[in-house]
């Protein structure tokens, strides 16, 4: 029998790489992983280079600390590509910034974003145009208590969306139906619109959209 | 189902026998079997790992195999039963991962690096980032052993430099 050779790249490794410190960190939230700027000097900078961006404002005392600390953070963040934006803010009730850190973010990493989830129930989120033209976007989950996007909206192009959850008390009926007809690999839908009102029974709104396009789909909620 | 078995050596001389399914779980392994590189009289050598880690990822590659098979079995299963699968998996996880120190923790995540098992290194990610999430920067420092070569000059230029991120 001929004996084959087998050779692997690997060589010894006595520690842990770069890239597994930056796999850890991307398990906590933002506010964990910045304090290891303090560290030493080769862990000065690592933390810009996260793969993940994760903002609560529940771990932090005030809004306006909270605030400052996401400006900072989304403006000095620079990762190659950003697996995933999560944002939230419940139990807030201010809303000049969210569209304007989304926009930020995806400036910082040339709109190369897989995962956003922005929880913010109390709040107007504004969305920035470039978000919905992302390639490589797979899963969008909106809770706020208007959703629109910037007008005016002409292109929605989002040929990886798998998830899209879209919760809200209003919304902007046209750029959904826009995003709705432009994903083709959707497989998660769920569109909840919250009401005050007594429940508008199931069809006479969501039934105005077609969905035969969505082949792909196999789990729709429709709420509200 | 067909049970290949195939050998594996670690850096300190020990074998041991593992299922080909299971060990497809390396992706590193799967390419070796791809590559026709495996003999089947001999044990595939793992300079890197030792024998107590390779046993570990053992143990865990032969858990998740069966999970694997049961997902193929039950594709109709229903919700409720899909969730109590998933809270099987991760209560076994938790135990795997409850009964190792911090120091194993490390030498597992650089076996699952090395061998390729991406669900492994996810995993042992998250059960490290769970120990050092309350942690200050002293101890974090003692964990990963890093030196601080900071003067304590510097170590407050940077403290506040990022004020907003230590409030």
């Amino acid at each position: 029998m001929t004996k084959k050779v087998c050779k692997t790249t690997l060589t010894n490794i006595n520690d842990l790489s770069e890239e597994l410190y930056l796999k850890i960190f991307s398990f906590l939230s933002t506010k964990r992983y910045v304090v290891t700027s303090v560290l030493s000097k080769q862990w000065k900078y690592l933390w810009k280079k996260v793969p993940t961006l994760k903002f609560d404002k529940s771990e932090h005392n005030d809004y306006i600390s909270f605030k400052l600390y996401v400006d900072k953070s989304v403006f000095e963040h620079q990762s190659h590509v950003l697996e995933s934006f999560n944002l939230k803010v419940a139990n807030t009730f201010l809303d000049e910034n969210i569209g304007l850190w989304i926009k930020t973010t995806l400036h910082r990493h040339h709109c190369q974003l897989r995962e956003l989830e922005i929880d913010a129930e109390h709040i107007l989120l504004q969305l920035p145009r470039e978000l919905l033209t992302i390639k490589i976007l797979g899963v969008l989950k909106l809770k706020g208590k208007e959703i629109n996007v910037e007008a005016p909206l002409t292109t929605v192009c989002l040929p990886s969306l798998k998830t899209l959850h879209h919760h809200s008390r209003r919304f902007d009926f046209d750029s959904l139906q826009m995003l709705l007809s432009s994903c083709n690999l959707l497989t998660d839908l769920i569109v909840t619109r919250e009401t005050t009102l007594v429940m508008v029974s199931k069809g006479s709104l969501f039934f105005e959209y077609d969905i035969s396009w969505c082949k792909a789909l196999v789990a729709l909620k429709l709420e509200g | 189902m067909s049970s290949n078995m195939i050998m594996l050596k670690s850096s300190d001389g020990a074998s041991f026998e593992i299922e080909e399914a299971a060990a497809r779980k390396s992706k590193i392994i799967a390419n070796m079997i791809e590559v026709e590189c495996v003999d089947e009289d001999k044990a595939i050598p793992l300079q890197n790992v030792t024998g107590n880690i390779l046993a570990l990822v053992i143990e865990y590659c032969n858990k998740h195999i069966v999970d694997d098979d049961d997902d193929v079995a039950t594709e109709e299963a229903s919700e409720e039963e899909e969730e109590a699968k998933k809270k099987k998996v991760d209560d076994w996880e938790a135990e795997f991962m409850n009964s190792m120190s911090l120091e194993t923790m490390f030498e597992l995540l650089l076996a699952a690096n090395y061998l390729n098992i991406k669900s492994l290194i996810d995993l042992v990610c998250q059960t490290i980032a769970n120990n050092i999430k309350d942690k200050t920067p002293e101890e974090v420092r003692k964990i990963f052993s890093i030196e601080n070569d900071f003067t304590p000059e510097e170590e407050e230029e940077i403290r506040k430099e990022n004020a907003w991120a230590f409030g």
